[in-house]
């Protein structure tokens, strides 16, 4: 069970959990809200693709791949809050 | 001019040695192209959903607040650590300590098989109290969007099962296959990470 512990694997797995609960409890504090807030919205997916290349990076290890596909992997992590800002506030 | 690879003694040209130092040839590729390609299509099930959730915002949200983010945050650690798991057992693999990636890779699909309980009991519980796949918008959305999701966690499951028949059996063993494998399941994960942020977290 070392290999748990090779490459920061762990050390990821922490950082991922601790960002998962952050946004968690971001979004608890406005849970009875019933208005829109773009503010918490747009930091809780942020936070959710930054998640979303650390698995692509650390865990999948897209770097092995041809350089174009882990630069679309970076274009789709950059992109994805770009384009769902602009549909939140279309 | 030819130059000399640090990996091989055969000759190559400088082209040759260009393309390499650019990592346009892989065998892996395939799986790339493909789990690239599924991150864009979800993208725009992504983007249509905030359209329509900016659109229906009060129904949106009203709907969302009906959703248990117990089970949400669970469901979250639970792929997370799934992911961390089969990043592991590849490491075994690399290593050749075939017995400690088959044992990662069962605890892998042990964690895939928690989340897949999980989720149908998060619908069977929500079916219940009357949130069905009619019921609105933000229930369509969610139960097509999770519904598509827990396909990619059967067939991941599918391909965990075969990477582990492949780790116990010295004569199939192909460390391309398992690579594979474990980028399709981390693909899972990953596309949870933002389902579980768009249906649960957004205010």
């Amino acid at each position: 069970m070392n290999y748990l512990f090779k490459d920061r694997l762990a050390l990821v797995w922490i950082g991922l959990t601790i960002l998962t609960y952050v946004s968690w409890q971001l979004s608890a504090w406005r849970q009875q809200e019933i208005q829109v807030d773009l503010a918490v919205s747009m930091t809780v997916i942020v936070l959710a693709v930054i998640k979303a290349r650390f698995v692509l990076r650390i865990f999948m290890e897209i770097g092995h791949a041809s350089r174009w596909l882990h630069i679309l992997s970076d274009v789709w992590v950059v992109g994805l809050p770009i384009a769902l800002l602009v549909a939140l506030t279309w | 001019m030819a130059s000399k690879s640090p990996d091989s003694p055969l000759e190559m040209s400088e082209a040759e040695a260009a393309r390499i130092e650019r990592h346009d040839e892989n065998p892996l590729d395939g799986i790339w192209i493909f789990i690239v390609g599924d991150l864009f299509i979800f993208g725009s099930y992504f983007v249509t959903y905030a359209l329509w959730r900016h659109w229906y915002s009060e129904e949106f949200i009203a709907s969302q607040q009906v959703l248990s983010q117990g089970f949400g945050i669970f469901n979250t650690l639970v792929l997370l650590a799934s992911s961390w798991f089969v990043a592991a057992a590849i490491r075994a693999q690399r290593a050749g300590d075939y017995d400690a990636a088959g044992r990662l890779t069962l605890l892998t699909m042990g964690w895939g098989l928690t989340f897949v309980v999980s989720k149908l009991t998060e619908w069977v519980i929500k079916i219940r109290e009357g949130y069905t796949f009619t019921s609105d918008m933000f229930f369509q959305f969610y139960y097509f969007m999770t519904g598509v999701h827990i396909l990619h966690v059967l067939f991941g499951m599918l391909a965990l099962l075969r990477l582990y028949v492949e780790v116990k059996d010295p004569v199939c063993r192909n460390n391309d296959t398992a690579e594979s494998c474990a980028a399709f399941w981390h693909m899972v994960d990953l596309l949870w990470l933002v389902i579980f942020a768009l249906m649960y977290l957004m205010r």
